[in-house]
């Protein structure tokens, strides 16, 4: 009896852990499920042909955060952007920019903050297209329980 | 004790894969851990376009197609590792691109059939199977139109793939094989034919090698073989970089690429040089 009390003791601890991380497994399973999200994606880039595409994780932090897409596009020619956000449930923003983030007075060229409220696909076609855009997404800061890790899917299109 | 094992193993394991998903997908380096201010800033990642895009560019620049300087494909049994086949992969589907570009149907079509069975050694050969890509392709090599649509559902058939087999470390080493070939064949049309156009192409698309080496080191922890193909085309970025078109480009944030046209001569040590990169690529 005494064994067996000892073991569930030690085995608690093991146990929280194991089900604490299946559970974000599971969690990030539903979420981040990578060929809906690019199918719808890519739905919404018709007529456009596929160029590229990328899929973001997010693994959130108690520090608002900024990553970068270096997208290299070829002058002249027209582009659709797709960025499908379904997957996402926290403020994050989609930025796009002429130049990289280091780079003193680029010129924001569109951002999620002009779609409608609550859209989840964000469609946006630039112009003159020269060499490379610049997708930024600007993550917030979390500090809540939720789970940690999210993604999003940009996809590119050209015709 | 069995069941104690039986318990701990499952935890052991799931800690393990989520490490490997955190670094490989995420490519969190714990680099942007150390910076201080409110915003971290985490790494650039880059999305590359299709091989086939690039050789469209080139032809747009009235690119010939000159025989014989496009990769022989007898030469695709000599591969054998998963990173010397992507790469490989990269320079026929260059290849592929260039003789379809220029109409040359029966050696687009063996590129084609050699992208396949090297695409089957890494488990890429599903995608032609997709939507009857292959069937699709072959009957359409002549309308660039309908290629260039085919060429799309391959690329998409492709990244899917890829993503399904957690090998998206392949997908910038595929692409550095199709730029670096793509190059190559412009340098030598260039050499042989002086068409001043083609040098002007040749310097628009080295806007391009930055995002493929940041798409690479995103990957570097994944197979140490892209370490040396980061080496070569970080040479090559360095190189390009001291010329002084570039400097000139460097120096004013207004100028792009478009806007800067190198002198005569001045895009020779470079040709050369991408040269030296692809014969170290099909090397292996």
């Amino acid at each position: 009896m005494k064994t067996m009390k000892r073991f569930f003791i030690l085995a608690l601890p093991v146990l929280v852990v194991l089900v604490s991380l299946t559970g974000a497994a599971i969690q990030q399973a539903v979420t981040c499920d990578q060929k809906a999200l690019k199918d719808a994606a890519r739905a919404k880039l018709d007529p456009y042909k596929y160029d590229s595409g990328k899929v973001t994780q997010f693994r959130y932090r108690n520090k608002a955060q900024l990553k970068e897409i270096e997208v290299p596009v070829f002058i002249g020619e027209k582009y659709r952007m797709v960025f499908n956000m379904e997957a996402v449930s926290r403020n994050v923003i989609i930025s796009v920019y002429n130049k990289d983030k280091e780079t003193k007075n680029r010129k924001v060229l569109w951002t999620s903050k002009s779609s409608e409220p609550g859209t989840k696909i964000h469609v946006f076609e630039p112009d003159n297209a020269k060499f490379k855009f610049y997708v930024d997404y600007d993550l917030p800061a979390v500090t809540d329980s939720l789970p940690p890790t999210e993604c999003v899917v940009f996809m590119l299109g050209y015709k | 004790m069995k069941l104690r094992y039986g318990v701990l193993l499952p935890v052991l394991l799931l800690a393990a894969c989520g490490n490997e998903t955190t670094t490989a997908e995420n490519g969190d380096t714990g680099l942007s851990d150390t910076l201080s201010g409110t915003v971290e800033i985490i790494e650039t990642n880059s999305s590359l376009p299709t091989p086939f895009r690039v050789a469209a560019m080139f032809k747009r620049a009235d690119l010939n197609y000159l025989p014989g300087i496009t990769y022989a494909t007898d030469k695709a049994s000599m591969y054998s590792t998963k990173f010397q086949l992507a790469q490989i992969i990269g320079v026929y589907s260059a290849d592929m691109a260039y003789s379809v570009l220029n109409k040359q149907t029966n050696e687009g079509q063996m590129y084609l059939k050699t992208v396949r069975e090297v695409g089957n050694k890494i488990n890429l050969g599903k995608v032609f199977d997709q939507g009857n890509l292959y069937e699709r392709f072959n009957a359409n090599m002549e309308n660039e139109d309908s290629i260039g649509t085919i060429v799309a559902d391959i690329q998409y058939e492709t990244d899917m793939q890829l993503e399904e087999n957690q090998q998206n470390e392949l997908y910038g080493v595929i692409f550095a094989g199709a730029w670096i070939e793509s190059m190559y064949i412009a340098g030598e049309v260039y050499k042989k034919e002086g068409n001043e156009n083609v040098v002007q192409a040749l310097f628009e698309q080295m806007a391009v090698l930055n995002s493929i080496i940041a798409e690479l080191k995103a990957y570097e922890a994944k197979d140490p073989a892209i370490t040396g193909l980061i080496a070569q085309l970080t040479a090559l970025q360095t190189e390009f970089d001291k010329l002084p078109s570039v400097k000139k480009l460097n120096d004013d944030s207004e100028l792009d690429f478009s806007d800067v046209k190198p002198a005569k001569g001045e895009m020779d040590p470079l040709i050369k040089m991408i040269g030296d990169v692809r014969a170290i690529i099909v090397k292996g």
